[in-house]
């Protein structure tokens, strides 16, 4: 077996040197913009760093003053909101994004229309979404006046200076901005099951809401499985919406903040104070963000391939 | 081919022209770089009076705006592509680039900033060699800010005690005007924190400063509690709406007229008149329960401009930097600015700018600035996070008190 291998190596070579040629220039650019900066954040997450400046080597010490305050505090508030916020869009977007799709599958008419409305959202920059909706929350906006009228509020709407509810507020933007996105993946997926399975359940005599759960979800698994990754790698590195919404402190006190409007005040120096920077503390949280992001991709794919249902 | 050959060519002489137009336009010239836009019209007019006198030097002017700003200069100098001349921040958030050996110090190159006074020196001293290491600009005090106009309408004095201050609050309250132009919506923290440095003083007076800094009291104290409680008790007189406002929403509202006070420092005095010509304002010390001649109040050194040391052209720069600590800079500085100049001695043509030297009489340094923004955390991003929900009624003022004395006590060590 090792021995035929071996013979034929050189003419596996000749095979797939055009396309190691093809694949050469995207890896070089992978390896500059990726590889380097990730290997370079992780050896500067070991040393002391006076401003800007690389100091002594400190080993593991940066991870340790993470987990103690008075970054402790923070790093858990901050870790806490990002899963808030990715149960949050789970329900509100990839939930509702579900009985959306599943209402356009059923009714089959006009469907490209609404899509397109679902969608219209997502080609909008978060940056200018956060930006529209602070304009519409502020007090003597359009909400408040709204709500006036409808008589379910007196007096000012100060729901982005309340630390209760601007985390929610926040994550109600973010869905609305990518509700189309589980809407197009949900109906796609819906379209791809066979029509017989419907017909079949239909004569059983199941109804819509039995077909959902029993029939079109089991199948719908790979759908979830994407949906669910995406949303986890997007709420975890969530930092544009808090920015222009709430600034990078994640007001109001801390209430907003996530784990990268943390990392970015730490690398940059808005820590209450400009210029004073611990580069060594943002970069020991950027690599173990680095680490979890990637840990738990890989647990989420791997989780969902084993419920996947194949007919 | 041919075609991209010779476009390839051009493009690499262009390349080459500009390197060298680059090159030659740094002889005689002098660039300098700030964070406030908002004087670019004012920095430019007291540059060209430099420019008058030096004909061989001209100064190029760039801004970049605040929030940015630091981020931009840290990377520029690492990268070695600094400016000449770069204005600094002032205390710990100078010591970064210090520490970094970014800078040169100026102590035998400006003997002009022999004239000027300890308190204004004392934003750009390195801490660990004790050298001067940036030309102050401005001293600037905090104080109230009040339209004049809105006060004589409604027939308000200035008010000379707190109960005073209180009691024009509600005429105006009653009188449909909103009394106090303050929000702490959307990373308006900093803003709510000046408020505690315009009320702070009158609580816990001119000597409270130094009891702080010798370990003799702590942010725990009494007074210090005392004036956050303050802070919190006026709240009715507040922007309605006061957690959705924003710093930007809340200055607006008293360029506009709307708005019959608004708690901040002497920088808005320039930016205020540029906004609205009309404006009637002035500014008055913060009242403390007891009538005082000289009420206290928060000072603090701005920031200053320092010489980078990767500069190419020091000569030209040094002039520059001569010029900005000389005497004619401070009066430029005020009638262009009207901030309290850095360098004391200028005569104040603006009745604003003459309160606010006034008030410079009887100053402490601004407590969280001056005292405890050395390192992380700052005193300043506890009060910056916490103080929306103490006025808000969530957090107790003792509890914010008790949570800046943690956070600072972790690097904090008095100097008896």
């Amino acid at each position: 077996m090792s021995a035929s291998r071996l013979r034929r190596a050189p003419i596996e070579w000749q095979k797939h040197r055009a396309a190691i040629l093809f694949v050469l220039p995207a890896l070089l650019i992978y390896c500059l913009f990726v590889v380097y900066p990730l290997a370079s954040s992780l050896w500067g997450s070991l040393f002391e760093w006076r401003g800007f400046r690389m100091r002594d080597f400190v080993g593991l010490d940066n991870f340790a003053r993470l987990f103690v305050d008075p970054s402790w505090t923070k790093l858990s508030g901050a870790f806490t909101h990002n899963v808030f916020w990715f149960c949050g869009i789970m329900v509100l977007q990839n939930g509702l994004g579900l009985i959306f799709a599943y209402l356009l599958f059923l009714r089959r008419r006009g469907t490209a229309f609404l899509q397109s409305v679902f969608f219209f959202p997502a080609v909008l920059s978060p940056v200018i979404v956060g930006a529209l909706w602070r304009l519409l929350l502020t007090p003597d906006g359009a909400v408040e006046t709204l709500l006036h009228n409808l008589g379910l509020l007196e007096g000012r709407l100060t729901i982005l200076g309340n630390s209760t509810w601007a985390l929610w507020v926040l994550v109600a933007a973010d869905a609305w901005n990518w509700m189309g996105l589980p809407v197009l993946i949900f109906t796609a997926g819906l379209r791809q099951i066979q029509p017989e399975v419907f017909e079949a359940a239909r004569l059983d005599g199941a109804g819509n809401g039995r077909i959902l759960w029993s029939i079109a979800l089991p199948q719908l698994m790979p759908s979830i499985s994407s949906l669910t990754t995406l949303t986890f790698i997007n709420t975890f590195n969530q930092f544009d919406l808090v920015y222009v919404m709430q600034g990078v402190q994640g007001n109001p006190n801390f209430a907003t903040d996530t784990l990268v409007t943390y990392f970015f005040r730490l690398a940059f120096g808005a820590e209450g104070a400009v210029g004073i920077t611990d580069i060594g503390l943002a970069l020991a949280l950027g690599t173990l963000l680095f680490l979890l992001l990637t840990v738990v991709t890989i647990g989420l794919l791997r989780f969902f391939e084993r419920r996947t249902v194949r007919f | 081919m041919l075609n991209v050959r010779s476009r390839l060519k051009s493009a690499a002489i262009g390349v080459l022209a500009l390197t060298a137009t680059a090159l030659s336009a740094s002889a005689g010239e002098v660039t300098l770089w700030s964070w406030r836009t908002e004087d670019q019209a004012a920095m430019e007019k007291i540059f060209a009076a430099f420019t008058a006198k030096n004909p061989d030097i001209t100064v190029k002017l760039q801004f970049t705006p605040d929030a940015d700003y630091q981020n931009r200069l840290s990377t520029a100098l690492r990268g070695g592509k600094g400016p000449d001349i770069a204005q600094l921040k002032a205390y710990g958030e100078l010591q970064p680039l210090v520490d970094g050996g970014y800078l040169d110090a100026l102590n035998d190159s400006v003997p002009e900033l022999k004239d000027f006074t300890p308190a204004a020196l004392g934003g750009s001293v390195g801490i660990a060699d004790g050298k001067i290491y940036g030309v102050p600009y401005s001293t600037p005090v905090m104080g109230v800010f009040y339209n004049t106009e809105i006060f004589e309408k409604n027939g308000i004095a200035v008010p000379k005690t707190y109960d005073e201050f209180v009691a024009a609050c509600e005429k105006l309250k009653a009188a449909g005007v909103l009394p106090i132009a303050a929000g702490g919506a959307n990373g308006s923290g900093w803003a709510l924190e000046i408020n505690a440095g315009v009320v702070g003083p009158s609580v816990y007076g001119a000597g409270f400063y130094d009891e702080m800094i010798s370990g003799k009291a702590k942010f725990t104290d009494a007074r210090y509690v005392k004036a956050l409680e303050k802070i919190k008790a006026l709240q009715p007189y507040y922007s309605d709406g006061f957690a959705g406002v924003d710093y930007t929403t809340a200055t607006q509202q008293f360029i506009s007229g709307k708005a019959a006070m608004f708690f901040g420092g002497a920088w808005e005095n320039g930016s205020f008149k540029a906004q609205n010509p009309n404006l009637k304002f002035s500014i008055f010390p913060f009242p403390g329960d007891k009538a005082e001649a000289q009420p206290a109040v928060s000072a603090f050194s701005d920031g200053s401009y320092g010489l980078v040391s990767d500069s190419e052209n020091k000569e030209d720069a040094t002039k520059v930097l001569s010029f900005i600590a000389s005497p004619e800079f401070a009066q430029l500085f005020a009638d262009n600015l009207g901030w309290p100049p850095a360098r004391s001695g200028a005569t104040a043509n603006d009745p604003v700018l003459k309160s606010m030297l006034e008030m410079q009489a009887n100053a402490t340094p601004y407590l969280t600035l001056v005292g405890f923004r050395w390192q992380t955390p700052t005193a300043s991003s506890v009060v910056q996070a916490e103080i929306i929900d103490m006025i808000e009624g969530k957090i107790a003022p003792e509890k914010l008190a008790a949570d800046v004395d943690a956070a600072v006590s972790t690097w904090f060590k008095p100097k008896p």
